[in-house]
């Protein structure tokens, strides 16, 4: 472990994880199924990123290509995805499983089905140990999982290691899932949907929680959401997805305050603020593409109240608007400008 | 308000499940409902949040008669829903309809868009004369946005978003004039949940429809009712107009509820109040005040009475026995 | 990852969702499910069109050309030379119309059953699981009873009791098999009654005849034929093996145990008089859980883009 952050140090100002063109094809009955469209995005030390988009849009996905958790086939995977210096979808697995679960972790939206019910849950950290770092002693294991208990809220954590997963309630077993998430102090840690199954008040809670960690362990956080708000109050920089692909990247604030996208705006719109009340929503009209039969040009054309006959042919590509701002948008410039 | 009288008038609805694994024991119980009681005038739309496990999807099959309230009375137009035999309640169903949470669960799979929407016709052929349905049918396809061909499809054809307009337009087919909707939107994406909400708001003026909207996303909430009523363990704890409850939250639940709700904008976010732990099991309340185990303002004495819901200002009542003001 | 799995299925799902063209496709691209189904249509055809099919009368004997093997030519009671493709039994009854009319009897016997069987015990099982309370509890418990003793044991006793035959057997079938259909359908009657969709039928003031009528029944009727295609497996076994013990039909009826129990005596001399029957029974029972175990795959929305593909 210690030489991975000196290596870490060394190389502070490169990106830890760089995702180039990154393509998913599903090979169904029905013909090949894009839902990963050329996603291209990195994800500096330390920094919380987040990814919104609605179902669908392939964030998931994506994720799961990173991760490596798609299986092939069905699913067919091109394009790079860099931690440091190792490209994770040529790499073998003997690489890749050093990294994954290790140096990039992921939690999920229902802990409760991923957690195994018949471990109790010191035992399933314990797992991690032993196959991540399989040098430490049973001692060792021990003391670090009470620490992670405790790390992640759950008290009294030395009797509690000793439970099942069915004894927690919801967000006690997503408060598990990110002890798990972080037993190995990860690089980055993906977040997928990780509140969407809780009560806002308990969403709080975890939010708060994550952010805590994350200061403390100096780590990456990928958070992949449908919430606006969520990704708002928790993320540095956003990538918006529509369709298989990012519409628009850049600094949360800046595509809250300034959208480039119709997309972008549409879904700000979706929200109902207090000053709205009374009226009519602006809502975006039709329903998201279906992956089988996308359209061309713009994927978000055939839904854009401001889509000209260009958008129905040619495939938008990201322009920059601001530096670290861009919209796949061929208005980006007048959209911003309102 | 909108009329003197109300068109549903609900009087200490309780509803209690035998606590699992205590068959025998009729003591044990889940209190999922515990002395309800609200109004809903016409044209009015009442929303009612809460956390999971607060108790209101189990409020609103129970004043449906879906399940069976333990007892309470359920008033619409002056007669108790709840003294009518079976038979009588189905006969009063045209009036009150629901929407459901889930657009994938809550249309039968084996049913066409036609079918589904004439059934309740079949059943009550005193509605509608068959020579009418089909362009009953075109007519209510049109008015939730979807086309007169999609009569012949099957549920699953159609995206989420549709499907939750397929479940509104079953609702209209029996001109209704209250309709509770269970969580309309929160199986839709964002983008979607837009334009039902923007639908119901529609139906509601042209058809008069009183909606009971039960939801735990407070901005939805806020933008679609009229009053507001906030539920924790069975109980309300604190209704009035949507500006008193998000203007002035006076129940401390409220307060965190509100505070813990992500904004968009910077400019919207409150100072935030983080609740300890997590709602406590309905098969074991907490004593006096439910909510005092996580209340950040508790006292001792919140242990001992349970705070009444008790009027503070014109229709805001709040049921905390820490507000004097 | 679940969610992602279901996101993208979900798209594809909603087109490819069972159309008869898909399953016809599926099938043509599984040899062995599609042998088993031509072998199937084959027998049924010939069981229903037996008194064409069947070269011979399965009833009248021929001493003179008694236990002949296979592809031997004999003069037949007419005095013109016919050839016996599957050989001759132990009175020169010709196999190949005894297997035929043997064929009738089985699936006559396993199928009537079947139905009976089923439509009792869905009907029961939808009801208890629909009602629940005492009806539930008179229900299952009657199920538990007859799930305790072996079925063939019973149709054993009774069957010695009452006696063989065509009526007597199915009735017996259906009196010991509708437990299995009754488990299944209050399974998932109580999975369905919770849903949403029935709540919705309720709201609209249906009846509790009309929910299980049209809404619980037809969202069970793939489980239910994957069970009824065991169980006339199932079934084709017992009838043989009932016939064969002398408790089923009668001879001289032509029916597969009964053909093996007769050819039992000639085993060393003439193989083929225990081997066809044998066969026969063989290949039926596995076509059927062959194409039981394919239906369910294919019915089955995780399992099918598989089958599909």
């Amino acid at each position: 472990m210690a030489v991975v952050d000196v290596k870490a140090d060394m190389q502070s100002d490169q990106p830890v994880l760089d995702v180039r063109d990154l393509k998913v094809t599903f090979q169904t009955p029905r013909g090949h199924v894009h839902a990963v469209n050329g996603v291209s995005f990195h994800v500096e030390k330390g920094e919380a990123l987040g990814i919104l988009g609605e179902s669908g849009s392939g964030k998931s996905v994506s994720v799961g290509a990173i991760m490596g958790l798609l299986e092939s086939p069905p699913a067919r995977i091109e394009g790079q995805v860099n931690y440091r210096d190792t490209e994770l979808i040529s790499a073998p697995a003997s690489v890749t499983r050093s990294i994954h679960g290790d140096r990039i972790a992921m939690i999920y939206q229902d802990a409760i089905t991923s957690l195994n019910p018949s471990l109790t849950i010191g035992n399933q950290i314990g797992e991690l140990f032993k196959v991540h770092r399989p040098n430490m002693g049973r001692r060792e294991i021990q003391a670090k999982s009470i620490e992670l208990l405790e790390a992640v809220g759950i008290q009294p954590a030395r009797e509690r290691v000793n439970s099942y997963p069915h004894e927690f309630s919801g967000g006690m077993n997503q408060r598990i899932m990110i002890a798990l998430g972080i037993a190995l102090s990860p690089e980055i840690l993906i977040a997928d949907e990780p509140t969407t199954a809780l009560d806002v008040t308990v969403q709080a809670q975890i939010m708060r929680l994550l952010g805590d960690l994350r200061g403390q362990i100096d780590m990456a956080l990928i958070l992949i959401t449908h919430d606006i708000g969520l990704v708002a109050e928790n993320t540095d920089r956003l990538m918006v997805m529509y369709g298989g692909g990012p519409v628009e990247t850049g600094p949360t604030d800046a595509i809250i305050e300034r959208p480039a996208h119709p997309y972008t705006i549409g879904l700000l719109n979706s929200i109902p603020h207090d000053d709205m009340k009374g009226k009519k929503l602006i809502a975006i009209s039709g329903s998201p593409p279906k992956l089988n039969e996308m359209p061309k040009g713009c994927v978000f054309a055939p839904r854009c109240a401001m889509a000209k006959d260009m958008c129905r042919k040619e495939i938008p590509v990201m322009t920059r608007i601001a530096p670290d701002h861009s919209s796949a948008c061929h208005f980006a410039q007048e959209v911003v400008d309102g | 308000m909108v009329d003197a009288k109300p068109l549903l008038k609900i009087e200490n609805l309780v509803k209690h499940y035998p606590a699992p694994g205590h068959g025998l024991d009729k003591s044990r119980v889940v209190r999922a409902v515990d002395e309800v009681s609200f109004t809903l005038h016409r044209g009015e739309t009442l929303g009612i949040v809460g956390e999971s496990g607060c108790g209101k999807s189990t409020l609103a099959r129970t004043l449906l008669r879906l399940v069976e309230p333990t007892s309470g009375k359920v008033l619409f137009n002056g007669e108790d829903l709840v003294g009518l035999s079976s038979k009588e309640m189905r006969a009063r169903r045209c009036q009150l309809q629901m929407i459901f949470q889930d657009p994938f669960a809550s249309l039968n799979p084996r049913m066409t868009v036609g079918q589904i929407l004439s059934e309740p016709w079949v059943i009550f052929p005193d509605i509608l004369p068959r020579a009418e349905w089909k362009e009953r049918i075109w007519y209510l396809l049109t008015r939730v946005g979807l086309s007169a061909d999609d009569a012949s499809r099957y549920p699953h054809q159609f995206s989420g978003g549709q499907r939750q307009r397929i479940g509104i337009a079953r609702a209209l087919s029996v001109n209704p004039e209250v309709i509770v909707c269970d969580e309309p939107f929160s199986a839709l994406d964002v983008s979607i949940q837009a334009q039902v909400i923007n639908l119901l708001e529609d139906i509601q003026q042209q058809f008069g429809l009183s909606y009971v909207i039960i939801a735990h996303d407070l901005s939805v909430i806020r933008h679609c009712s009229d009053r507001v009523a906030v539920m924790y363990l069975g109980n309300i704890v604190e209704i009035g107009t949507w500006e008193q409850i998000y203007g002035n939250p006076l129940h401390p639940y409220t307060q965190a509820l509100l505070s813990a709700m992500p904004e968009v904008r910077t400019k919207d976010r409150k100072e935030r109040i983080i609740l300890e732990g997590e709602v406590p099991s309905p098969l074991n309340p907490p004593s006096g005040c439910r909510f005092r185990t996580r209340c950040h303002r508790a006292q001792p004495d919140c242990a001992q009475n349970k705070p009444e819901l008790r009027v503070r200002a014109q229709s805001h009542q709040c049921a905390c026995i820490h507000i004097h003001d | 990852m679940i969610d992602e799995t279901a996101s993208t299925t979900d798209d594809t799902q909603r087109d490819a969702s069972i159309g008869y063209r898909d399953i016809i496709r599926a099938l043509v691209r599984d040899p062995l499910v599609l042998v088993s189904v031509i072998f199937l249509t084959l027998l049924i055809l010939s069981a229903i069109f037996a008194e064409i099919v069947a070269p011979m009368d399965p009833l009248i004997p021929n001493i003179f050309a008694s236990r002949l093997p296979p592809l031997s030519y004999a003069t037949g009671l007419d005095g013109t030379e016919q050839l016996h493709l599957l050989g001759t039994d132990a009175l020169g009854r010709d196999m190949l119309s005894r297997l035929i009319f043997g064929a009738r009897a089985s699936l006559f016997v396993a199928l009537v059953s079947v139905f009976v069987s089923g439509v009792l015990g869905t009907c029961l099982g939808v009801i208890a699981g629909y009602y629940g309370g005492w009806v539930e509890t008179v229900v299952m418990r009657a199920v538990d009873a007859f799930m305790a003793v072996p079925s063939l044991l019973i149709a054993l006793f009774v069957l010695f009791i009452i006696g063989g035959g065509l009526v007597n057997m199915i009735l017996i079938f259906a009196l010991v098999r509708w437990v299995v259909y009754a488990r299944l359908a209050r399974g998932i009657t109580l999975s369905l009654r919770e849903t949403q969709f029935v709540e919705a039928a309720r709201a609209i003031g249906a009846s509790n005849a009309r929910i299980m009528l049209r809404h619980i029944l037809p969202n069970m009727i793939s489980p239910l034929l994957v069970l009824a295609t065991l169980e006339i497996a199932l079934l084709v076994l017992a009838e043989a093996g009932l016939s064969f013990l002398g408790f089923g039909l009668v001879p001289p009826e032509p029916s597969w145990g009964l053909m093996i129990s007769r050819g039992r005596e000639y085993m060393r001399e003439a193989w083929w008089m225990i081997t066809l029957p044998g066969l026969a029974i063989f290949l039926t029972t596995l076509s059927l859980n062959l194409i039981a175990n394919w239906f369910r795959a294919v019915m089955d929305p995780v399992q099918r883009w598989r089958w599909l593909m």
